[in-house]
């Protein structure tokens, strides 16, 4: 049931992330979140998400150019690590990330061919001029449903590569777990920072730059 | 010139939402113009099926505009229909605004309104540490910019026609573009250390293993983007040198 509910949740993701609505169900905070209630680790299921979201903070979509798929991928590999019964320490939590890392690329493939699919249905044939405005609807409702079921196929190859996959190496995985926090935190800091100069492109905004880790600091402190 | 009832005008903002459903690569939004323009074209040229017709061909050509503004060029060619404009005028003017709106969106939504958002529900996460509290903060603020600026774009343009680039120019979106982009830099300023000592694992790292998050905010702060290539690379490389240590040993 678990896993059926995981797989839905990735034809919505799916979805949302283009086709319809980009109400931004489809970011991995959000995905992450969502898929980690679904499998009973919501807090894991965010922090994940919030993982996937720093490493892909620099990434900001313009015009028509292509990008990995980042919302079924954080649903593969939070469901992943939920379904494989593995703790979530944080070298689960690393091998999860890399699986979700992977994915997104292996997912944003089927994004666009699914706009190469959506291309020839479109265009199957020039249909009879007395009906083109219900060929013209039916076609597009055809391609919101087609783009759904992509996520759905997505998510489930996801799923069923990624639990045995998480089962066989996460024991395997031995070093310190202070390696494996250690390295995500250096990951996700150096792309976050190496956001900072496109955002942060005068002396005020640097100055608020500052500011900002002043307070995130304090609030460390305060903890 | 034909007046424009609420339903059909709220039937056309629904239909906006799925105005990408068959992005291609030849014509990238133009099904999806021409189905979110539906209830206009058929509320315009009801009882003339011929030019219905004509319509809805004329508007399954190439289009593209950020999602989010899209809305403007639909409302204002739903007006530009409604008042019996010569369709190659409204051909070349979906052609002159759908860069202007492409443009603007990704500069002030996927560059400003987005990026803020997340970094605020990343934020709530980390200090809170309440995955519910985060991506409700997350998804009621942004959306509420998202649909305030989806209806704004559809409703500007239904009442100002092929005039909407004048009410486009005098809207303060780049101005409060610029607020929006301030709060980024303080947002991802106060992001930094609470991802430095590890929080987004739950976990939190000793003393001298701060030192490695803390070198690479700066290292990543001087190497812009390209620090994200170098990062996944580490990820990988680590995870797969764990699986491999008890082989070695």
């Amino acid at each position: 049931m678990i896993i059926l509910a995981l797989i839905a949740l990735g034809g919505i993701v799916a979805l949302d992330a283009t086709s319809f609505g980009q109400l931004m169900l489809s970011r991995p905070l959000v995905a992450g979140t969502l898929a980690g209630a679904l499998v009973g680790m919501p807090l894991e299921g965010a922090l994940l998400g919030a993982l996937l979201e720093a490493l892909s903070f620099s990434i900001l979509p313009v015009g028509a150019a292509r990008y990995p798929e980042i919302g079924t991928a954080t649903v593969a590999a939070v469901g992943t690590l939920g379904l494989s019964n593995a703790a979530a320490t944080p070298s689960a939590l690393l091998l999860a990330l890399v699986y979700g890392i992977i994915w997104q690329h292996a997912s944003g493939i089927s994004v666009r061919a699914g706009r190469y699919f959506n291309e020839r249905m479109l265009h199957l044939e020039d249909p009879p001029r007395a009906h083109m405005d219900l060929v013209v609807e039916n076609r597009h409702v055809s391609t919101l449903l087609l783009d759904i079921i992509r996520g759905i196929a997505v998510t489930t190859v996801a799923l069923f590569i990624g639990m045995p996959l998480m089962q066989l190496l996460v024991p395997l995985w031995t070093l310190p777990a202070a390696i494996a926090t250690g390295v995500i935190a250096t990951a996700a800091t150096a792309v976050m920072a190496g956001a900072a100069p496109f955002f942060c492109d005068n002396r005020r905004r640097r100055m608020l730059l500052l500011a900002g880790v002043v307070c995130g600091c304090l609030l460390l402190v305060a903890k | 010139m034909t007046a424009l009832p609420a339903r059909v005008i709220a039937r056309m903002f629904l239909r906006s939402f799925a105005i990408q459903g068959s992005w291609n690569y030849r014509t990238l939004q133009g099904s999806g113009f021409a189905y979110a323009l539906m209830p206009v074209l058929r509320h315009v040229y009801h009882g003339d099926d011929d030019r219905l017709q004509d319509a809805v061909l004329r508007h399954t050509s190439l289009f593209n505009a950020h999602p989010y503004l899209a809305g403007v060029a639909l409302g204002a060619v739903a007006r530009m229909e409604a008042d019996g404009e010569d369709p190659a005028i409204i051909d070349r003017f979906k052609t002159a605004l759908r860069g202007s709106l492409g443009s603007l969106g990704d500069r002030i939504v996927w560059a400003g309104w987005r990026p803020a958002c997340v970094l605020l529900g990343v934020n709530v996460l980390l200090a809170t540490e309440s995955a519910g509290t985060a991506i409700a903060v997350f998804l009621l603020v942004y959306n509420a910019g998202h649909l305030a600026l989806r209806w704004w774009g559809l409703r500007i343009g239904v009442e100002n026609g092929k005039r909407v680039g004048e009410q486009l120019r005098r809207a303060p979106l780049l101005a409060w573009h610029e607020r929006v982009v301030d709060a980024i830099a303080f947002f991802l300023g106060f992001a930094l250390p609470l991802a430095a000592i590890g929080s987004m694992t739950n976990a939190e790292l000793g003393a001298p293993w701060i030192a490695f998050p803390a070198a690479a905010a700066v290292v990543g702060y001087f190497a812009g983007v390209r620090s994200r290539l170098a990062a996944l690379i580490l990820l990988v490389i680590v995870a797969i040198a764990g699986l491999l240590f008890p082989l070695i040993q």
